[in-house]
């Protein structure tokens, strides 16, 4: 608690360096794996190798990844681009199962009547495969959200600032009570922004709301 | 008019098990006249669904034509022949996540009506098909089954199509809110005369709503086609008697006399009616 008491003040500045590398991740993995998730469900055949291929690149070590990165998308070795890339990665190969699942589980019926009175290509898409897509890309989405906010901390192993640092900073020195304030911060981080992915979700999914009968829409 | 020209539609290797492989509809051919309600009645696999289908080319023919008004349907923009055509499915079809309005409003609003306009419509159609416009605001899962398809009535009016393609569309509710959604579709049609082509696997439904009732066996073979009074006093074959029920106790009316009045009965002996004429006497 004597740490706490004379760094509190470090908190916010390494919570406002983790949400830089985590927010932009997670939103390039919505971005991208949506689209691949669609395309995986709609064409079968280039689905399944798709999705194998996400899977194996969640298997890559994260360490290696780091390294590998710069030499592919050219971003320097030490940078939060190259963060960035990464956990887009590991983001997009968690989430697309997810999405290609979500679509797949959009309910046939609604969808056949929707073509049947006249909806077609891109607007079959954005107003009907998306949104009733929504409800199950919301859960894949929480649960990549967490996981890109715990990945952010091995930004410390190559240098780049996060709640990653009091771990590294709190393992090498000794302090325990650096070490659990990081853990703690990096807990309360994840749980606030799956709280924003789920005000987000129901925002976007009013129809599935329980609500009394006769009260009107808000 | 809808003109089926020797429509086939084969699915390929689906029914490699029966010896004498027949496409799901084989060779048929039917003129649908304008203003009327022509109900193709069978059982699942007589390819009824799929000769709805071909009208607004949900599904293609493998060979022949439909023809609407003359015009070949395989030379339209199937996505405009859609949005021309009403089309109402099973449980009404409705998306789930588009509010009642929105969803009377979807053809209006998918080609290009002021979205307030499309709206204030929906709420004229709502009550056209019997429906308070309090309900404008709700989800679909928000109201009954009968409330539903009732929606999809409104929805598939709300274009002023011609044509209404019907896909057992009162199949899911309770018999009598399916006796009410058929009242009020007769209703409906006495004002609005569309040309209604309408399939449903019960033939009471058949004979109450048609003028012309087509029974089909398996591939889409007519077995007969007549108006309901035709086909009760004339079967065609074993199959349109047992279909019909007439081969059981059910159609097999006889009358006997009670009290002065005639009494109509069952083949089982049950009393189902008076003769309306000495009824009000």
């Amino acid at each position: 608690m004597k740490w706490l008491a004379a760094n509190w003040q470090q908190l916010p500045g390494l919570v406002g360096d983790h949400l830089e590398l985590c927010i932009p991740a997670i939103l390039l993995s919505i971005l991208i794996a949506v689209p691949i998730g669609w395309l995986a469900h709609r064409h079968r055949l280039v689905g399944a190798p798709l999705l194998g291929a996400a899977s194996l690149l969640y298997a890559v070590p994260a360490l290696p990844l780091l390294v590998i990165i710069p030499l592919i998308f050219g971003t320097p070795l030490r940078s939060p681009a190259t963060m960035i890339v990464a956990l887009t990665l590991y983001g997009v190969a968690l989430l697309v199962r997810t999405a290609a699942d979500a679509f797949a589980a959009v309910d046939a019926q609604a969808r056949q009547a929707a073509i049947a009175v006249g909806y077609s290509g891109r607007t079959l898409f954005w107003r009907v495969d998306l949104p009733l897509a929504t409800p199950v890309l919301v859960s894949g989405t929480r649960v990549m959200t967490v996981s890109t906010v715990s990945l952010v901390t091995l930004g410390a192993l190559i240098g780049e600032s996060g709640l990653g640092v009091l771990l590294t900073d709190g393992f090498q020195r000794g302090i325990a009570a650096e070490v659990a304030a990081g853990i703690i911060a990096t807990v309360v981080v994840a749980l606030v922004l799956d709280g924003v992915v789920i005000a987000a979700g129901r925002a976007l999914t009013p129809w599935t709301w329980p609500r009394r009968q006769g009260r009107g829409r808000p | 008019m809808i003109e089926f020209r020797h429509a086939c539609k084969d699915y390929g290797e689906s029914s490699g098990a029966s010896p004498s492989h027949l496409p799901a509809v084989s060779d048929f051919s039917l003129t649908v006249p304008s203003h009327r309600t022509v109900v193709l009645v069978g059982s699942s696999g007589s390819g009824k669904t799929t000769l709805l289908r071909m009208v607004n080319r949900m599904v293609d023919p493998t060979s022949g034509a439909v023809l609407i008004d003359g015009q070949d349907v395989a030379h339209t923009d199937p996505v405009a022949l859609r949005r021309s055509i009403g089309y109402v499915m099973q449980q009404g079809g409705l998306l789930p996540h588009r509010t009642v309005a929105d969803n009377v409003a979807t053809v209006p609003i998918l080609n290009g009506a002021p979205r307030r306009q499309a709206r204030h419509d929906a709420l004229g159609l709502l009550e056209r098909v019997g429906l308070d416009a309090s309900l404008a605001d709700r989800y679909p899962a928000e109201l009954s089954g009968g409330q539903q398809q009732r929606v999809g009535v409104a929805r598939a009016l709300a274009a002023d199509p011609n044509i209404m393609l019907m896909d057992e569309p009162f199949g899911a509710v309770d018999p009598i809110v399916r006796r009410e959604l058929q009242d009020e579709l007769l209703r409906l049609q006495t004002e609005l005369g569309k040309t209604i082509l309408f399939v449903t696997h019960d033939i009471d439904e058949a004979f109450r709503l048609a003028d012309v009732v087509v029974v089909l066996r398996e591939h889409a073979l007519i077995a007969q086609t007549g108006t309901a009074a035709q086909i009760l006093a004339n079967p065609a074959d074993d199959f349109v008697r047992t279909f019909i029920g007439s081969a059981g106790a059910d159609r097999a009316l006889t009358t006997t006399h009670v009290d002065g009045r005639t009494v109509v009965l069952d083949g089982a002996g049950r009393a189902v009616g008076v003769l309306a004429a000495e009824a009000t006497s």
